[in-house]
């Protein structure tokens, strides 16, 4: 398949995140797992282990843990632009869910699909485009200027 | 009569369904005498069904609803041994009882505890006091004094670490739902 038929986007961060403070994109972060159920020993042992020092460092990130009857235990991240991912941890250790957390607390609320170019910026001319009356003698063209002067 | 006596009878008294179905389980025939021209005669003596009668709900008190006994709550598992020296005297008081045995001071260790009455005199009063009893898959490992020594002194922790959490104290960012569906 071409990159044309995949869904893409251009490159961008939320609200110039980083032009000033970096603001962690996350917002909140749920944890669902089962008490007894095998499949989420690998969270049990984080939410035992690892999650207050994970809430520690990411004081402004919300972390919700409910244990309840589940087969499949999930983590739902959702972030300040209202972007949500969740990801299924069955049968992960604790660190690599660790990993998967702090992926997820680095990443901002944009898809992860093909960015189109590796750099974008709002301000592309700053002495304006060339167009063909640029570096000719102003005679060339009177009615340009009148234009441009009625604005 | 024997219509009467099967179904509604048996619904009333064994089932003990709610009323509203005994009402509707009214006996077969109900002869109502509304004259009392041959209430003295011979054959009066024999009732044949022609005497109203009421169903055995109206006379007997209302059914209550079922009393279902609430469960309890489940027992405290956890158990935090005594000091070493303290439950080392304990044990040596509560042995030499059991066995009535009149040794030196260290002598309950060595003993046999495997001969009955005494083990059961000791390990009865052990439960009994400390709050621990010797589960069945543990109780061929209690031979001697030391062994059930042994067992007394390893503290037993009832919640599991989850439920500890909610003692901990936790960053003000980390929120429990502590309802288990």
């Amino acid at each position: 398949m071409t990159g044309r038929a995949t869904a893409s986007r251009f490159l961008q961060s939320v609200l110039h995140n980083g032009l000033g403070r970096y603001v962690c994109q996350l917002s909140r972060i749920t944890l669902a797992f089962s008490k007894g159920s095998q499949t989420s020993r690998g969270v049990r042992d984080y939410v035992e282990n690892h999650v207050v020092d994970f809430a520690k460092k990411h004081q402004g990130t919300v972390v919700y843990i409910s244990p309840r009857r589940c087969h499949v235990p999930k983590v739902t991240a959702e972030y300040l632009n209202g972007g949500t991912k969740v990801v299924a941890l069955n049968s992960k250790s604790a660190e690599e869910i660790a990993q998967v957390i702090t992926l997820m607390a680095n990443q901002s609320g944009l898809d992860v699909v093909r960015i189109r170019k590796p750099f974008h910026t709002e301000h592309p001319s700053i002495q304006g485009l060339w167009q063909p009356f640029v570096n000719k003698r102003s005679q060339l063209s009177p009615r340009i200027a009148e234009w441009k002067g009625a604005q | 009569m024997a219509a009467y006596m099967c179904r509604s009878f048996y619904l009333f008294t064994f089932q003990q369904r709610p009323r509203t179905c005994l009402l509707r389980a009214a006996p077969f025939a109900v002869y109502r005498t509304y004259s009392n021209a041959n209430a003295g005669g011979f054959w009066e003596k024999f009732s044949f069904g022609k005497h109203s009668k009421e169903p055995l709900g109206t006379q007997l008190p209302e059914p209550e609803p079922p009393v279902v006994p609430m469960p309890s709550s489940p027992p405290n598992l956890s158990y935090n041994p005594p000091e070493a020296a303290e439950l080392e005297a304990f044990l040596s008081s509560v042995v030499r009882d059991a066995y009535s045995t009149h040794t030196g001071p260290e002598d309950w260790r060595c003993q046999d505890v495997t001969s009955e009455p005494g083990r059961t005199r000791l390990l009865a009063r052990l439960a009994r006091e400390l709050g621990r009893t010797v589960p069945g898959s543990q109780l061929h490992e209690m031979r001697r004094g030391d062994d059930v020594r042994r067992f007394y002194s390893i503290p037993v922790r009832d919640k599991n670490r989850l439920e500890q959490m909610a003692t901990k104290d936790l960053p003000p960012n980390i929120k429990i739902n502590w309802d288990y569906e």
